[in-house]
């Protein structure tokens, strides 16, 4: 047994010195001396027996170009302060999607993405629309899902002179929405400015105009009206043409690098189904949100705050905290980019 | 039998970390601590980017008098330094149906939100400054419609080995769409002292409102908290305080255990996307 054993190890042991040693020079063709190393290429073209000069056969093994540096990505303004739309676009071809989770119970997302600088199209949820049953009703409820599509235009900042600040139009349009019996939409014409005052210090303001409408029955029946039958409002028909214009707007302040503190105004309808007054069955209630946006890395951002519905009332009760997490990316550019 | 576990899992919890706690440096008292809460009243302290605060507490309510204890948990996100979000579970606000016998806690879910700037932001001496909303998410108990919000505003300053906390907050209560107690507006008061001799000890008082539902309707009460803090851990703290509220006799006062730790939350890859 100890015999197969020192076999075994002697075996080994010589293998593991075969193995160990260099490989051998492979011989050469008419001698055994090394090999010479390659003669340099003939920078001449070759020339062909007619004397027409030929291009030299590609290198299948030449070393690839070195890869173009890549363009530093310029910063992505954010389409909106916290609730209401901001003068500045994104970029190219930048994906942007938000998704918000607040302790009234609503969900809402927002996809978007630009279209060559100068445009960005949308599509998003909101819960920003409320509804009321009636006069008696006095606290207002959320109607969610609220779809909507946006599309906005615009310049970005300094574009056309030194100065100037971001600009876009935008038009929000709702998809009809069915709840309770009654049929509601809404739209929003808007047109912001934005600037960057300093680095760390931005200000938003714009003008909305809105429009909504609302279908159903809406009149209880009495004596002399014993049949009621669906009808439909619209902002248009009830108010004066002011009274659809409303003024927004936002401030923006990076006390740090990574952290802004955001507060806007915005306004939002609400719809009263069975209010006495016509006039009351659609009206634009102010919204004020505040809150941070903590930028965690490049392409995801972080924020939280408080948003009251109805300011006018100042009502604690009915303050929302909301979270919310923001994503954007550069995939799609780089991908249409590297197609060029 | 699930009550006796959780007083032995917490004193044992704290039985392991003050002994863990010999020979870790003591946190320094000069520095702004990241805890948002004395023992009832809230403080401007915000935590730091990506800093997780998770507490725990047991108020012994009656593990002495009617077999019942309190409890509370939260946890608070640091957000950019600048703000915080608090989410979590309490038994602050109480309620009673005639009000002839020790009101019941109410449990609520609730979530908060604080901004505020550290102290010496803008100007040497400037005390920490926050603004914060409270509402609740849901509640359960008798009055499971009922609703508490509040919005405050506190200052909070270190001076030596003291750190004095002053606000006010406005507290409002509804029940379902029936009731609404309309704002109420309170001061609120915080201080804590930790001596040389002991650093990593502090000694805590604070004086804060709730809201008490009582019937079909809702008022405040005040709860006035003592107790001591120990820096157990750099990360971890525990505390033990008592607290009283308003018409209670001292017998009714309940025992507060509280186990707090601050983590760091791992951040996410800087890469681009």
């Amino acid at each position: 047994m100890k015999r197969v054993l020192v076999v075994l190890a002697s075996v080994s042991l010589t293998g593991g010195i075969a193995r160990a040693q260099p490989v051998p020079d492979l011989p050469l063709e008419g001698g055994t001396e090394p090999s010479q190393p390659p003669l340099p290429p003939d920078p001449k073209p070759a020339e062909s027996a007619d004397g027409d000069h030929r291009e030299p056969a590609a290198d299948p093994y030449a070393p690839l170009p070195p890869p173009k540096p890549e363009k530093p990505l310029p910063p992505i303004y954010m389409p909106e302060v916290l609730t209401t739309p901001t003068g500045w676009l994104l970029p190219a071809a930048v994906l942007y999607s938000r998704t918000s989770l607040d302790t009234g119970g609503g969900v809402t997302s927002d996809h978007r993405f630009g279209l060559g600088d100068v445009a960005e199209f949308g599509v998003a949820t909101t819960d920003a629309v409320r509804e009321r049953m009636d006069d008696r009703d006095l606290r207002a409820t959320r109607i969610q899902p609220y779809v909507t599509a946006s599309f906005r235009l615009g310049v970005s900042e300094d574009r056309l002179f030194v100065g100037q600040p971001g600009v876009t139009l935008g038009f929000r349009k709702s998809f009809e929405r069915n709840h309770n019996g009654f049929k509601t939409r809404i739209a929003e014409l808007t047109l912001v400015a934005s600037k960057n005052v300093t680095p760390r210090f931005a200000v938003h303001i714009g003008g909305a105009f809105w429009d909504a409408s609302l279908e159903g029955i809406m009149d209880e029946a009495t004596e002399a009206n014993p049949e009621v039958q669906r009808r439909e409002v619209s902002l248009h028909d009830q108010a004066q043409l002011a009274d659809q214009v409303r003024v927004f707007g936002g401030l923006q302040i990076r006390p740090l690098d990574k952290s802004s503190i955001l507060v806007d105004v915005g306004w939002a309808p609400e719809f009263c189904y069975r209010c006495s007054i016509d006039d009351q069955k659609i009206r634009l209630r102010p919204v004020l949100s505040w809150g941070v946006r903590y930028e965690v890395a490049r392409w995801v951002r972080l924020e939280a705050g408080v948003r009251v519905p109805d300011i006018d009332k100042a009502n604690l009760l009915d303050a929302q905290i909301f979270g919310q997490l923001s994503f954007t990316s550069w995939a799609l550019r780089r991908a249409v980019d590297s197609l060029k | 039998m699930p009550k006796v576990l959780a007083i032995v899992a917490l004193a044992w919890l704290s039985a392991a970390r003050v002994a863990a706690a010999d020979g870790d440096p003591p946190a320094p008292s000069s520095a702004q601590p990241e805890v948002g809460r004395l023992i009832t009243a809230p403080t401007a302290w915000l935590p730091r980017a990506g800093v997780v605060v998770g507490s725990a507490a047991l108020d012994l309510t009656a593990v002495t008098r009617d077999s019942r204890f309190d409890a509370d948990l939260l946890l608070s996100f640091g957000l950019g330094t600048i703000a915080a979000v608090d989410v979590g579970l309490d038994k602050d606000v109480r309620e009673c149906g005639a009000c002839d016998g020790r009101p019941a806690p109410l449990w609520m879910a609730r979530v908060a939100f604080r901004m505020g700037a550290p102290q010496d932001a803008l100007f040497p001496g400037m005390p920490a400054v926050a603004f914060g909303v409270r509402t609740t998410v849901a509640a359960a108990g008798d009055t499971e419609r009922a609703r508490a919000a509040t919005a405050f505003l506190v200052a909070s300053r270190v001076i030596g080995p003291i750190k004095l906390h002053a606000g006010a907050a406005a507290d409002d209560a509804s029940i379902g769409r029936a009731y609404e107690m309309g704002r109420v507006v309170h001061p609120f008061a915080g201080f804590e002292w930790t001596p040389a001799q002991y650093p990593k000890t502090t000694l805590m008082a604070d004086f804060m409102y709730a809201p008490l539902f009582a019937g079909d309707a809702a008022r405040t009460e005040w709860i006035a908290g003592w107790g001591v803090r120990y820096q157990a851990l750099a990360w971890g703290t525990i505390d033990l305080a008592v607290r009283h509220r308003q018409d209670e006799s001292a017998s009714d006062s309940t025992v507060l255990v509280r186990v707090t730790g601050t983590f760091n939350a791992p951040s996410p890859s800087p890469s681009r996307r």
